[in-house]
């Protein structure tokens, strides 16, 4: 631990996939921390201009607008990272997918990005002729031609829900490759790396507040080397998007509006962001079977009753998921 | 039809205490109120409509229907049912005696003058906007509805649309911080006509293309905003400029096809509006801007200058400057998950579902069964009229101009 005295904090901030990023370290050489800042405002920049749907010059609008009706070709980063989500999408019994992110828009200037207003998803899927129009499982991949294409023709990518754990996994790298030793980088306090140790205890301590009042935190995070995510819905979050939320379940398309938060802890900030929403949709034994395919350190839902009350639930905790995870021999366990 | 109108009441929406009524839910006849509808074109279809669903719940009936085109006629009698009886001679319609108020949706040009008809035939009296076609109109109007004692309601239903409501509020709790500038425009691509069952119907169908019967783009779309702006601000214009012209429906209409003009309050605050009708990419918005904030009316939106800050690192570099070691909050009530790709701003109201153009009927129907005017309802129509008017004036003239002073209220 450091003496307060000896503290130099060195922090910045910008806007960032639509968001607040926050990069807090302390006692860095001010000019490595000037060349980090400068690496991670660029890397930013590069990943939101390469991978956001609505931007025209971008490699997933290229994507979107031809793979379905021709063979794209593509580089080598943007194949890695569809075949990642190829693989989350299976994991966790398709409750990630990467194609229904356009079906959560908010704007008539998001439905405008699509060239159309969208009927909701709960309604495309209930339509036989519609429900294959989504589905990471349509996205073809040819790593050997470095080539993608989509076997349905509606298809559409959207990296909106692993954007910000790709970046804090490209951050993350870059810090530990230059021996950045302490650090905490944040997504508008959802999406939360962090490198070390705070500066004046053995990790950095994360708590999950009571969405509905004040007090000390439901539940904390010791977070050393690892990252967490938070998916949920607080009363903040309808001012925002209404009563409906902004979590979709794209096996039913019906918006997730229950009164809960999901937080998980894992060394993969991607996994962690991933894991937080597929365990916010999952029901019953899903979520056990879901957490068997995942290294993780912890995941806590909080829930609140019509009264608003609090309840807080280790979903790892469940026993079963350990032989699960010592069964398991697919190949989709990590 | 309860709608918890009092909960939106303020001092700054006077009217919406018009929505709480206890006696528009009895069914006795004691306390309904009967309507009659003069003018059953699509808006007033669209009114007929409306009344036709409040039969049911709010206690009033529609007892006549009038318009002096007989497909219309037709069509206004088809919605309203029951026992509604037919004119196309409106004083034939004023002179019923089982009639308690009506709501005018003629052409603008015969909106004064069927108004205090019906004021003085002892009829409330509800109009569509804008008020009238003249500034003298508009005030012949306001004082006969003042020296009769009979409401006037003109029809700005955005008065009622409780995201507006909860804007004015931000606006004056300092959410946005100081108003300095409104902007409006609304953008459409077509030529605003009506198809016609003949040649002869060009003037009676596509009035609104006419100087004789209308003032085009600033009467028939302008004076919305105009209204909004007032309100907004809580204060009226003290001058107007403005330009427009003809510049691609050249179809023989007398109206602009574009127009723009720019609003000037006592502060130094302006309102700018533009309107055409060869585009629409941009369609229809109205926008509040602060130094604090931007209020989008139209879309219920509201963007802070400065995106809040999240609680949680504000709170960790206190404690490392402090030596304190404690968890970093996160998720609580303030805490807003962030997954869109980009800033898009905040609700301004989620009770956004409500019809506006409903509420207002309600409104309109308990002021009459209560006998009774609605709060600053009347002044907010009469400054929107009057300011609407001036404003095709200043483009006609191209030149400032000015309320004169004998239409000060």
């Amino acid at each position: 631990m450091e003496p307060s005295s000896s503290i130099v904090i060195q922090h910045f901030n910008c806007s960032s996939m639509g968001t607040r990023f926050d990069f807090l370290t302390y006692n860095m050489d001010e000019d490595f921390f000037s060349s980090a800042k400068n690496f991670i405002l660029n890397e930013l920049e590069r990943i939101e201009y390469k991978f956001s749907r609505f931007n025209k010059e971008s490699e997933i609008f290229r994507i979107n607008q031809f793979a379905a009706t021709e063979i794209v070709i593509t580089d080598d980063e943007t194949l890695s990272l569809l075949s990642r989500c190829q693989g989350y999408y299976q994991k966790t019994n398709k409750l990630f997918d990467i194609t229904v992110g356009r079906f959560t828009n908010t704007t008539s200037e998001d439905n405008q990005a699509e060239g159309e207003s969208l009927p909701p998803l709960s309604t495309q899927i209930s339509n036989p002729e519609n429900s294959s129009n989504i589905g990471t499982d349509k996205i073809i991949l040819d790593l050997k031609e470095s080539s993608i294409r989509f076997s349905t023709p509606m298809l559409s990518i959207d990296l909106g829900g692993i954007g910000k754990g790709y970046a804090l996994e490209r951050i993350n790298k870059y810090c530990i490759e230059n021996r950045i030793t302490n650090a905490l980088i944040s997504f508008g306090d959802s999406s939360i790396a962090t490198i070390g140790t705070h500066p004046h205890g053995p990790y950095w301590p994360i708590g999950i507040q009571n969405g509905f009042t004040s007090g000390s935190p439901l539940h904390t995070f010791r977070l050393k080397d690892n990252s967490l995510s938070t998916s949920g819905n607080t009363p903040n979050n309808r001012m925002k998007f209404g009563n409906k939320g902004h979590i979709l379940n794209p096996l039913n398309g019906e918006f997730q509006t229950a009164s809960k938060t999901v937080s998980v802890a894992a060394t993969s900030p991607m996994d962690a962001e991933v894991l937080s929403t597929a365990l916010f949709i999952a029901t019953g034994n899903d979520k056990s079977e879901i957490l068997s395919r995942f290294t993780l350190s912890e995941a806590i839902e909080i829930s609140y009753n019509q009264l608003n009350e609090p309840e807080v639930v280790d979903l790892n905790a469940d026993p079963t998921i350990s032989e699960k995870r010592l069964k398991l021999k697919s190949p989709l366990h990590n | 039809m309860g709608l918890g109108g009092l909960g939106l009441v303020t001092l700054s929406s006077p009217w919406m205490s018009a929505l709480a009524d206890n006696k528009s839910t009895s069914t006795g006849a004691a306390n309904r109120v009967r309507v009659g509808l003069i003018g059953s074109g699509s808006r007033g279809c669209y009114h007929l409509g409306n009344l036709k669903a409040l039969e049911a719940t709010n206690n009033i009936q529609i007892v006549a229907v009038c318009d002096n085109y007989e497909p219309h006629l037709k069509d206004g009698l088809k919605i309203a049912k029951g026992k509604a009886k037919g004119f196309s001679d409106y004083r034939k319609l004023l002179e019923m005696k089982d009639l308690d108020c009506v709501l005018i949706v003629t052409p603008l040009h015969e909106h004064a003058r069927i108004s205090v008809d019906a004021m003085k035939a002892g009829k409330h009296v509800f109009v569509e906007k804008s008020m009238a076609k003249t500034v003298e109109e508009c005030k012949q109007m306001y004082d006969t509805s003042i020296q009769t004692g009979k409401i006037l309601q003109i029809g700005h239903q955005r008065c009622f649309k409780p995201s507006y409501i909860k804007a004015i509020e931000y606006i004056r709790s300092g959410k946005i911080g100081k108003v300095t500038q409104i902007r409006a425009w609304w953008h459409r691509n077509n030529d605003w006509r009506r198809p016609l069952p003949s040649p002869e119907l060009e003037r009676q169908i596509n009035w609104r293309l006419y100087r004789e019967y209308s003032l085009g783009l600033m009467t028939e779309l302008a004076s919305h905003h105009i209204q909004v702006a007032n309100w907004v601000l809580g204060k009226k214009p003290v001058s107007v400029m403005g330009t427009g012209s003809i510049n691609y429906w050249k179809d023989g209409r007398e109206v602009e096809d574009n127009i723009a003009v720019v609003y000037s309050y006592a502060d130094g605050t302006k309102f700018v509006y533009d309107s055409m009708i060869s585009n629409k990419f941009y369609g229809l918005e109205q926008q509040v801007l602060g130094d604090k904030g931007t209020l989008e009316l139209e879309t219920n939106k509201f963007y802070s200058e400065n995106p809040p800050k999240p609680a949680g690192i504000l709170q960790l570099v206190n404690d490392m400057e402090k030596g304190l070691f404690s968890a970093v909050p996160i998720a609580g009530a303030s805490w807003v998950p962030e997954t869109a790709s980009k800033y898009k701003g905040d609700l301004i109201s989620l009770e956004d579902k409500a019809d506006e153009g409903v509420l207002q009927l309600i409104g309109f129907t308990n002021a009459v069964r209560n006998n009774k005017p609605i709060p600053q309802l009347l002044e907010q129509g009469y400054h929107s009229g009057i300011w609407t008017v001036l404003g095709q004036q200043a483009i006609d003239e191209q030149k400032l101009i000015t309320l004169p002073k004998e239409f000060n209220i």
